[in-house]
């Protein structure tokens, strides 16, 4: 319906710094975990030392090189952003898709259930998973995973109910296609789209709530690194060395950034009879 | 005009949020027994190794907090306590009642979020209709790229570069220790400000959408002056959507409380979460999911109610646009 919307993308100025800085935070993020870097090597000798050659980034208050420690934490973050995405994905496309197209009770029952699902959310949820679970990086990834998928459930739930009555599902099922067949081929393809616009929009928000998390003490810990113990231990030293805590939110500020311009771009692209289009596009 | 089906008037919307409501209270107070039995070993031991380790007094709490009872009979004694405002004793300190330590915190909290939200909304929605009404102009540049700003800064940010900014400009190390009203501005600001972007884009947006119907064409053209359009015709049917986001807001905002309260050493209900969590308070953790979840509850009824108020279409499902 949309043809060549994929490419437009890349043709606005904007669409295309969005996705080089996205891509970039992506590099940074790998780089974390593939340098041979040393995150947790102590140097008390050296605690809140400005940069220097060894350590271009200066050290922080146990003397750990920042410049390695930023590159893991933003990896960390970002992994565990996208495992929650993953997660929220996976729920929403299986609760979402049957719900969609059994219909019936067990619509009702799955959607009962994300209902109710969205009455317990963001803190509530953070606080039962912690306990339940200890804090942890996989709390983390079930709270975020789990917190996002109420509304993706009901997203995939209407995309598939769109879908059903599309003549080729038809077609599909009148040729003795099995719903999982039906659903793999025919209907996940058609709504792959929407569920990337969507995914693109919800990355951003879930990086700053595992920087929150992390920061209140319930996801990574020490000597674990992620933006969120980064900024914690930046709290702590804040006169000592300011330079950590100025560097760890001024990442979280740009990838923020990023994924909220990236996300308006794709959805200016997809979507062209949106009535808040962005003022780069010509009217 | 003919009737939808399903019922008609206010109960229909409201009442079917107000159940939902229940069912998730219903869900927390289940949750909020499973952690407090969550402690390992036994409870009244560890409560009673914090008072000196007295075994008469020992005995005397295992009878009355009924430890040793099955734990069906625990679970309505639970719904019992909680029925008459008693949510057991806090393990860390000292065992004073949870319900008193929940009390001293929650008035902070609400402080924060009914301010916050306050400052956010008629600023947002103001922001919004201007950047509307001045499309494509440099005060519609400058709001939009206000309002992505004000999006890409989360609270964890924002209340850090404050903190930081009163260290380096005053050499002061501490916001709001104080408690004061004045002392509320900075954490208020800090909370107030990512609401404000996407209330403000929602507005933009609606609003855009609603100037471009008929009726609103056609309201200019018997010559209503441009104020009554916009109050008389588009604001009511732009809020919609608004409140619908203001609504999944309550939440967000409730957590970032968090996060502004342990920056600025605030005493509230989300400081306190965190504690209980960290320290293993049990008892504690389930009255704070309790509350969570109330609080949760009641602000999406009540933005439901808003809703339903201004939106008679909501009242007379069938009706469509």
């Amino acid at each position: 319906m949309k043809r060549g919307g994929r490419y437009r993308l890349w043709r606005s100025p904007r669409g295309l710094i969005c996705a080089a800085l996205g891509l970039g935070f992506g590099a940074l993020a790998l780089a974390g975990f593939c340098l041979p870097l040393d995150p947790s090597g102590l140097d008390l000798g050296h605690a809140w030392d400005g940069p220097s050659f060894g350590s271009p980034c200066g050290r922080d208050g146990l003397g750990r090189d920042l410049g390695a420690r930023l590159l893991i934490g933003t990896g960390t973050s970002c992994g565990i952003a996208v495992m929650s995405l993953g997660l929220a994905l996976t729920l929403g496309v299986v609760f979402g898709g049957a719900a969609g197209w059994c219909g019936g009770w067990i619509d009702s029952v799955i959607m009962r259930g994300a209902d109710l699902l969205m009455g317990i959310r963001e803190l509530a949820l953070a606080v039962i998973i912690a306990v339940l679970i200890g804090p942890s990086p996989a709390a983390i990834v079930l709270i975020l995973g789990l917190g996002c998928s109420p509304s993706l459930i009901r997203f995939v739930r209407s995309l598939a109910l769109v879908q059903r009555g599309q003549a080729h599902v038809l077609a599909a099922v009148a040729l003795g296609a099995p719903p999982f067949h039906v659903l793999v081929t025919h209907i996940l393809p058609n709504i792959a789209g929407p569920l990337a616009v969507r995914s693109a929009a919800i990355i951003g928000p879930l990086v700053q709530a595992e920087a929150a998390l992390s920061f209140l003490g319930i996801g990574v810990q020490d000597p674990a690194a992620s933006l969120g113990t980064l900024v914690r231990d930046g709290l702590f030293g804040l006169r000592s060395g300011p330079h950590l805590i100025i560097a760890t939110t001024s990442i979280i500020f740009l990838i923020a950034l990023t994924f909220t311009l990236l996300a308006d771009e794709v959805r200016d692209v997809t979507d062209p009879q949106w009535p808040g289009r962005s003022l780069w596009e010509p009217r | 005009m003919t009737q939808g089906p399903g019922p008609s008037g206010w109960w229909g919307p409201v009442g079917r949020r107000v159940g939902e409501a229940m069912l998730a209270l219903g869900l927390a107070v289940v949750f909020a027994f499973v952690v407090t039995r969550l402690i390992p070993g036994d409870p009244v031991a560890l409560l009673v190794d914090g008072q000196g380790g007295d075994p008469e007094f020992a005995r005397r709490l295992r009878l009355a907090s009924g430890v040793d009872l099955p734990v069906w009979r625990q679970f309505l004694d639970y719904v019992w306590g909680l029925l008459h405002g008693d949510l057991g004793l806090s393990l860390r300190y000292g065992g004073t009642p949870v319900t008193t330590l929940i009390g001293e915190a929650a008035p902070v909290t609400l402080v924060l979020v009914v301010s916050a939200l306050g400052v956010a909304i008629p600023v947002g929605i103001a922001a919004g209709v201007v950047s509307a009404y001045r499309y494509g102009t440099w005060w519609d540049g400058l709001l939009t790229v206000g309002s992505v700003l004000a999006l890409s800064l989360p609270p964890v940010v924002l209340a850090t570069w404050v903190m930081l900014t009163a260290v380096a400009v005053w050499g002061v190390s501490s916001v709001g220790g104080d408690g004061g009203l004045a002392a509320l501005a900075a954490p208020v600001l800090v909370l107030a400000i990512p609401p404000v972007g996407l209330i403000a884009r929602v507005t933009r947006t609606q609003i855009l959408d609603v100037l471009g119907q008929d009726y609103v064409r056609c309201a200019r053209a018997k010559g209503l002056a441009e104020l009554a359009v916009l109050i008389r015709h588009a604001l009511p049917n732009a809020m919609v959507a608004v409140w619908a986001v203001v609504g999944m807001l309550g939440g967000a905002v409730l957590t970032s409380t968090a996060v502004v309260e342990t920056v600025f050493d605030l005493p509230g209900l989300g400081r306190l979460a965190i504690f209980a969590v960290l320290a293993r308070d049990y008892p504690l953790t389930g009255a704070v999911i309790l509350i969570f979840v109330g609080l949760q509850a009641l602000f999406s009824v009540l933005v439901d109610v808003l809703i339903v108020a201004i939106d008679p279409r909501s009242r007379h499902p069938g009706i469509g646009r």
